[in-house]
């Protein structure tokens, strides 16, 4: 793809002031690493890191039945989501594949954002319309005039804090709220993609260079950090990427995640297949593996067991809180025991590694 | 950060240089190379005695990101290897020229080296890549 073909964000000029590396994603120019992967992994999990973010997509639902909408088409249960919080969700399609994972943000009964990736923005707006009929409700895509900056780790809180007289003590995790930062109206939630604390920061694109600046500035412990360790942070934690751990052909049930998919009253799209999938099992599930070399795994290379493959890696890298290579793949689950012996075919030779316990790194916030 | 270019060396397009001394290639990637992969984290070594062609795979270079191929600039046979990249890979980054060599290639071709570019022709080659 050329150059000029590529999106950019609002904040694409402040990333080449700062010397960031570009990569394309889903589409999107966006900053892969502004000094090394490894250095902005680190520091995020020991200070603080702002990502740009701006690339995914805010779908906004409102109406009176909105919440019975969302009720219809979402895995997570609505009734457990009260205004002013978030939860993650997930679309399935019949089957129980992934149509994609999301956020979904409750302001009111009568209005929500659903948060969805950028590579799939198109697709779930179109599907979410297509379930929308006789439910009385309208959706717009708010991605156009929205940007989008994630503040993360240890010392989010106290930083932001200096930014707005907004008590942040009282915001605790999954809380969705209002607040001035550095002057400009935001909305925030108190989450995010690293297995730090952290705040989502959305902002009309007019405020968005003030805002990254603003955060910037305020304190010598924020530094940006690039998508490159947005992957080997949330591989760390464990969170599933979509085209990886979630594909149209994958279920969040075999993508270990079946706590997202509700035994709830309403229907939707594929439910018999995902509560038949927890209740007997699914033909694969999602595991965790650490190497026993230096080798890194990568999406794609064969998981075997003994001499017979057995699986496929997902998603690998070497992770830089642990200083070995890590790795996610879904294998028949007998062989999904923590401790179980693996191997990985990495250029034709067989790696051992081992099934570990996820996540490799626990949820660092309150 | 950058590391300039020797003089004494003569460069692939695929961006390793050699080093040639009586008939000893001593083999790396270039300064480009290593800023481009960042983070160097893997490097998976060829094994000593074996006999390689120019242009063959040889090693391979992990970063956080991605994984690369090395490839021979010259024929000949792999006579040593950089251990030490074993422990510390990311002196490839800090040391692209120096520390951080790959392998060594005992070579009778001194045609294939007269082949690669010098550090004037490789400079010119980044510089059209890049665009």
């Amino acid at each position: 793809m050329k150059n000029e073909q590529l999106l950019k964000t609002v904040l694409f000029a402040e990333h080449e002031k700062l010397g960031a590396v570009m990569t394309v994603f889903a589409g999107w120019s966006l900053p892969v690493y502004y000094t090394n992967i490894i250095a902005e992994h680190l520091h995020t999990r020991k200070a603080a890191g702002i990502f740009d973010i701006s690339h995914m997509s805010e779908i906004q639902v409102d109406g009176g039945g909105a919440r019975d909408f969302l009720q219809s088409v979402m895995t997570n249960d609505l009734d457990r989501l009260r205004a002013g919080a978030c939860f993650y969700s997930i679309m399935c399609n019949e089957r129980g594949g992934t149509v994609d994972d999301c956020f979904i943000y409750m302001f009111s009964p009568e209005r929500f954002w659903v948060i969805v990736n950028a590579a799939n923005s198109k697709k779930d707006l179109d599907w979410l319309k297509a379930h929308a009929a006789g439910f009385g409700v309208e959706i717009n895509d708010l991605s156009s005039e929205l940007a989008k900056i994630d503040l993360q780790g240890p010392f989010s809180g106290p930083i932001l804090q200096t930014l707005t007289p907004h008590p942040l003590d009282r915001e605790k995790r999954f809380n969705l709220f209002e607040a001035r930062i550095a002057d400009l109206p935001c909305t925030l939630s108190r989450s995010g993609y690293t297995g730090e604390d952290g705040f989502e920061i959305y902002t009309e694109n007019k405020n968005a260079v003030s805002l990254w600046n603003a955060l910037l500035d305020s304190d010598p412990r924020v530094k940006p950090v690039g998508l490159g360790a947005r992957d080997t942070l949330r591989i760390e934690a464990c969170y599933s990427l979509y085209g990886h751990e979630l594909t149209e052909d994958i279920s969040p049930v075999e993508a270990g995640i079946g706590w997202v998919v509700r035994e709830k009253q309403a229907p939707f799209p594929g439910k018999a297949e995902l509560l038949r999938q927890k209740q007997q099992g699914a033909a694969r599930t999602l595991i965790a593996f650490k190497m026993q070399d230096k080798a890194i795994p990568r999406s794609g290379y064969g998981i075997f067991a003994g001499d017979r493959l057995r699986g496929t890696v997902s998603s690998g890298c070497y992770a830089p809180a642990f200083g070995v290579p890590l790795g996610l793949g879904f294998v028949s689950p007998e062989f999904a025991a923590p401790d179980t012996p693996i191997r990985i075919n990495i250029r034709n030779t067989l790696h051992d590694a081992l099934v570990v316990r996820r996540p490799f790194y626990t949820y660092k916030g309150e | 950060m950058a590391h300039e270019n020797p003089k004494d060396l003569r460069y692939t397009e695929s961006h390793e240089w050699v080093k040639s001394e009586g008939g000893v290639c001593t083999c790396g990637i270039t300064d480009h190379a290593q800023e481009a992969l960042t983070d160097i984290v893997f490097v998976e070594l060829p094994e000593t005695g074996k006999e390689v062609a120019q242009g063959d795979q040889v090693a391979v270079v992990e970063s956080v990101k991605s994984v690369s191929d090395i490839y021979a600039p010259v024929s000949g046979r792999i006579i040593e290897t950089n251990k030490t990249l074993e422990s510390s890979p990311e002196i490839i980054n800090k040391e692209p020229y120096e520390g951080g060599w790959i392998f060594k290639i005992k070579s009778n071709k001194n045609e294939e080296l007269d082949s690669l570019m010098d550090k004037t022709a490789y400079e010119k080659h980044v510089e059209e890549e890049a665009h």
